[in-house]
């Protein structure tokens, strides 16, 4: 990584940009939504399995070898996830992906003009909800609403919907602890 | 040194004077009286014996006489200064007997006093001790129910606590199964409307 | 009277039950990145503060506050205060939009608490009567008054010739076991009836050592009006490092409220506090701790470089306020540990510089039984002496100038040369002087019985009076004039200061005891 930061911002731009632009002439938001998740999901591995960052940095190795190693482990992401990543580990390392993530976050909204709404649920949406929760955070937030839902089934109830670095917790587990935690003051 | 040498004139004179006379009885002796005779003074032993005893007493009056009244003199003074002295021990004894006699009045005055001043400081300190002692047993009273009421309210906390928290395991039993999807989508309709912006910073 | 009955607690509930909001709001979150050390790094929470409180939600819902310290591009350094262990890669955070606050009222007095302010005494929730928060700006020059009004320590040795005024910042420094705590204890149990809140801040300290603290105070009466705020040395670094500003927080809700609760005001006094930190040094330690494992540069002696900093708006929190503020105080007594009396470290000077003053305690005069082991010769207080009560002040010079001297002709009568009379004297004169400075643990004295000490001393009562002889002479005088001559210790404590009245009658009634003295000596 080049030790002058706007440098290394734009590398990270740079890796951001070519694979959204890839995935989004490929398979539309869709696809792009796809990579974001597996993206997100070797970021929260990576931060608590510390191997593969370092075997993909490892100076030992030569880039060939790195980047055929990267691309081995993730065969299963998305084609263009998977190659991007190799090139990553070709020219590096791995470290970066947290910001080229963040980043591919920021271009999703402004090149695409999509707002990406995360929600949990115990249960499966309807399409009733489906339009409240879009309305709202189309009010709020602007753009094109896409939301990505997901199903916790360890979850009492409610619903947990977060967009970017925001998110609002309105789910049963968080309530019931509030109260829990208010009834136990003494006044 | 001059009264050595007087005193050695003197006792020459007499010597003299004593010679004189010792050898006149050896005349007196020569030739027996008899009748009124013995007794009447023979003028040739007489007039040197008076001469002899006119110069002896002239030499003693000279120089003895002087000398003996000198050692009376000394010792009428010595006695007269004794006594003088014996007289003032006297009134400084009967001075310090006074003195002492106030000093031990004083002493006792002194001894009441301080029995007195005891006395008082005593009963203050009786009575200082005394109040601390009530005030510090109404402090341990104060802190024994400070200290019971303390450990009421941990109770009662920890027993609120207890409550919550089953109350809470109750609740989230009845939600995790009890409710059918359509009422967990209503709840989240409601979760929905009601919450916060995501805008709100 | 608490009732424990099921009534009392289902109301307690129900009232809680009422307060309880509902209303969920969003709320910026981010994701640790990596946890040890004591902290924490996370990725997102673009709009966290420098020191602003964060709450981690580790395992199973448990909360873990954190402190926002270093803010970089994309990605935030924060220490964690608490658990540290609960807290795992992934976990989420989320702002708070406080800054650390410590909860603060009467409540607390008599209490041990941790530097959050929570009871760790096991006497039960401690209500507060408010809350401050541990950063807090110090008063400006409008609001403060020159300090003017005595802070007795009960040492004699501190009270005469290095005055602590309610409002000053007075370092006690010196070695290891010099007796830095005594003095601090010592100035505690000495507040009593004085109308001051103590406040003793342990840090880094054996929470054995804490403890038999509270007992030694509470057998003295004094945990009454005294917080404890003990950050022991298995509380991690960050702990350590608020604990003191915690410490300033809880005294500085005395001094700017009154005794209603309302900020203080012109008929609304401020209280009195006096605010120990023992010690500084272990703090600046878990602070060089917190800081290298933050990976901030280290400077001299690997300490980052704002402990000045650190140190000076900590003890520029030591105020007198103005009486249109209430008047209140907050008077400082941090202590720093030296290592072999090496005054010339790089924190030793710091905060020497920083405070008003300070005592130097010396192992030496320790060992040689001089207790309290103050080296008169180089402590100072620098405003303290226009606080002093005007008795103290008409006989500390003499004794400040008999102890100077004595050490001067000390140094020349190692030479061993032949003495003439006055030298004899002046020697004789210190040499008792030094004496009459030593006093025990826990036996403050007033300041009335301290003048007058000293005042003996002064007037060549105690140059007949053997040196061995001089602490008990002094006892048994005290004592003489409390019990039987009151009054003229009642007349310099209401005069506070000394009469001719009041010389003529201490005189003979020295002179008088010093006949009984000697008296009750030969017959032993």
């Amino acid at each position: 990584m080049p030790a002058n930061r706007y440098q290394a911002k734009a590398e990270v731009d740079i890796y951001a940009k070519t694979l959204l632009e890839q995935l989004n002439e490929k398979g539309g938001i869709d696809a792009v939504l796809e990579a974001r998740s597996q993206m997100e999901q070797i970021v929260a591995y990576n931060r608590s399995h510390i191997d593969l960052t370092r075997a993909a940095s490892d100076l030992t190795m030569p880039p060939e070898k790195r980047a055929e190693l990267v691309r081995g482990v993730f065969g299963g992401a998305s084609p263009e996830l998977a190659s991007t990543l190799g090139v990553m580990a070709e020219r590096g390392g791995l470290e970066i992906l947290p910001r080229v993530l963040s980043s591919f976050n920021e271009l999703i909204s402004s090149q695409l003009g999509v707002t990406v709404v995360d929600v949990v649920t115990r249960v499966a949406l309807d399409d009733h909800l489906r339009d409240l929760i879009k309305n709202k955070a189309k009010n709020e937030l602007g753009g094109t609403v896409v939301l990505r839902e997901q199903i916790d089934t360890g979850m009492l109830g409610g619903i947990i919907m977060s967009a970017g670095s925001r998110r609002i917790d309105a789910s049963m587990n968080t309530m019931l602890e509030g109260v829990r935690t208010t009834l136990k003051k003494t006044s | 040194m001059k009264d050595k040498i007087r005193t050695a004139q003197c006792g020459v004179a007499a010597f003299v004077a004593a010679a004189y006379t010792l050898g006149v009885p050896s005349l007196a002796f020569a030739e027996e009286k008899t009748g009124m005779a013995v007794i009447l003074p023979d003028m040739l032993e007489f007039i040197p014996m008076l001469v002899a005893f006119i110069i002896l007493w002239i030499v003693l009056a000279k120089f003895g006489w002087p000398v003996f009244d000198k050692m009376l003199q000394k010792r009428s003074d010595t006695i007269q200064a004794d006594l003088q002295k014996a007289e003032d021990a006297r009134i400084e004894g009967e001075r310090t007997l006074a003195e002492y006699k106030q000093e031990l009045d004083q002493a006792k005055m002194q001894a009441a006093q301080i029995i007195a001043d005891a006395k008082q400081t005593g009963e203050a300190a009786r009575a200082d001790i005394t109040a601390q002692a009530q005030r510090e047993a109404a402090e341990m009273i104060d802190k024994a129910r400070a200290a019971i009421e303390t450990e009421k309210k941990v109770a009662v906390s920890q027993l609120q606590g207890s409550v919550a928290d089953t109350s809470v395991a109750v609740v989230s039993k009845l939600f995790g199964s009890g409710l059918t999807d359509d009422e967990h989508r209503a709840l989240i309709e409601r979760y929905v409307n009601e919450a916060g912006s995501f805008d709100a910073s | 009277m608490t009732e424990i009955t099921a009534q009392s607690i289902d109301e307690a509930l129900r009232a809680q039950l009422d307060a309880l909001d509902t209303n969920v709001e969003s709320r910026e979150i981010g994701t640790v990145i990596q946890v040890g050390d004591g902290n924490a790094r996370r990725a997102g929470l673009k709009d966290a503060k420098a020191g602003e409180l964060l709450d981690f939600t580790g395992e199973g819902g448990k909360t873990v506050y954190g402190l926002a310290q270093n803010l970089e591009e994309d990605e935030v350094g924060a220490v964690l205060l608490g658990d540290v262990t609960a807290i795992k890669e992934n976990d989420q955070v989320h702002t708070t939009g406080r800054i650390v606050e410590v909860p603060s009222g009467r409540g607390m007095l008599g209490r041990v608490v941790n530097p959050l302010g929570q009871p760790i005494d096991g006497k039960g929730p401690i209500e507060a009567e408010g809350y401050r928060p541990v950063e807090f700006r110090a008063p400006g020059v409008i609001e403060r008054q020159p300090v003017n009004e005595p802070m007795q320590t009960g040492i004699l040795a501190i009270d005469s010739m290095i005055p602590i005024g309610r409002g000053q910042r007075e370092l006690i420094i010196g070695d290891r076991q010099t007796g830095k705590t005594a003095i601090a204890i010592d100035a505690i149990i000495n507040q009593k009836g004085q109308d001051m809140i103590c406040i003793y801040v342990a840090i880094g300290q054996k929470a054995s050592t804490v403890a038999n603290l509270v007992e030694t105070l509470e057998k003295h009466g004094a945990m009454d009006y005294t917080i404890i705020v003990s950050a022991t040395a298995s509380d991690s670094a960050p702990l350590q490092y608020i604990a003191p500003m915690a410490g300033a927080a809880i005294g500085e809700y005395f001094m700017y409220n009154g005794e209603n609760g309302q900020p203080a005001s012109a008929d609304n006094p401020g209280r009195h506090v006096l605010c120990i930190y023992d010690d500084l040094s272990k703090q600046v330690v878990a602070y060089r701790q917190m800081s290298l494992t933050l990976r901030r540069p280290p400077g001299r002696e690997a300490y980052p470089g704002d402990v000045f900093y650190l140190h000076s708006r900590l003890l520029e929190r030591a105020v007198k306020m103005s009486d249109e503020n209430g008047g209140g105080s907050l008077t400082a007594l941090p202590m720093i540990e030296t290592q072999a009396g090496d005054v010339s470290a790089y924190i030793p000077t710091n905060v020497i510089s920083i405070t008003d003053g300070q005592i130097f305690l010396v192992t030496d005069l320790f060992f040689q039984g001089q207790r309290p082991a103050v080296d008169v010769g180089i402590s100072v207080s620098r405003v303290g002496g226009s606080a002093q009560v005007k008795a103290m002040k008409q006989v500390a010079g003499s004794l400040r100038l008999d102890l100077a001297s004595y050490r001067e002709l000390q140094a020349f009568t190692q030479f061993g040369s032949d003495l003439d009379k006055a030298t004899q004297q002046q020697l004789a004169r210190g040499a008792r002087m030094t004496e009459l400075l030593k006093q025990g643990r826990y036996v403050p004295m007033p300041v009335e019985e301290q003048a007058i000490a000293i005042y003996a001393g002064g007037h060549g009562f105690l140059d007949s009076i053997e040196v061995e002889d001089v602490v008990r002479f002094r006892g048994e005088l005290l004592d003489y004039l409390r019990g039987s001559h009151a009054d003229v210790l009642e007349a310099l404590r209401s005069e506070k200061k000394f009469t001719d009245d009041i010389e003529s009658r201490l005189d003979a009634d020295i002179e008088q005891f010093k006949g009984q003295f000697a008296a009750s000596e030969a017959k032993e």
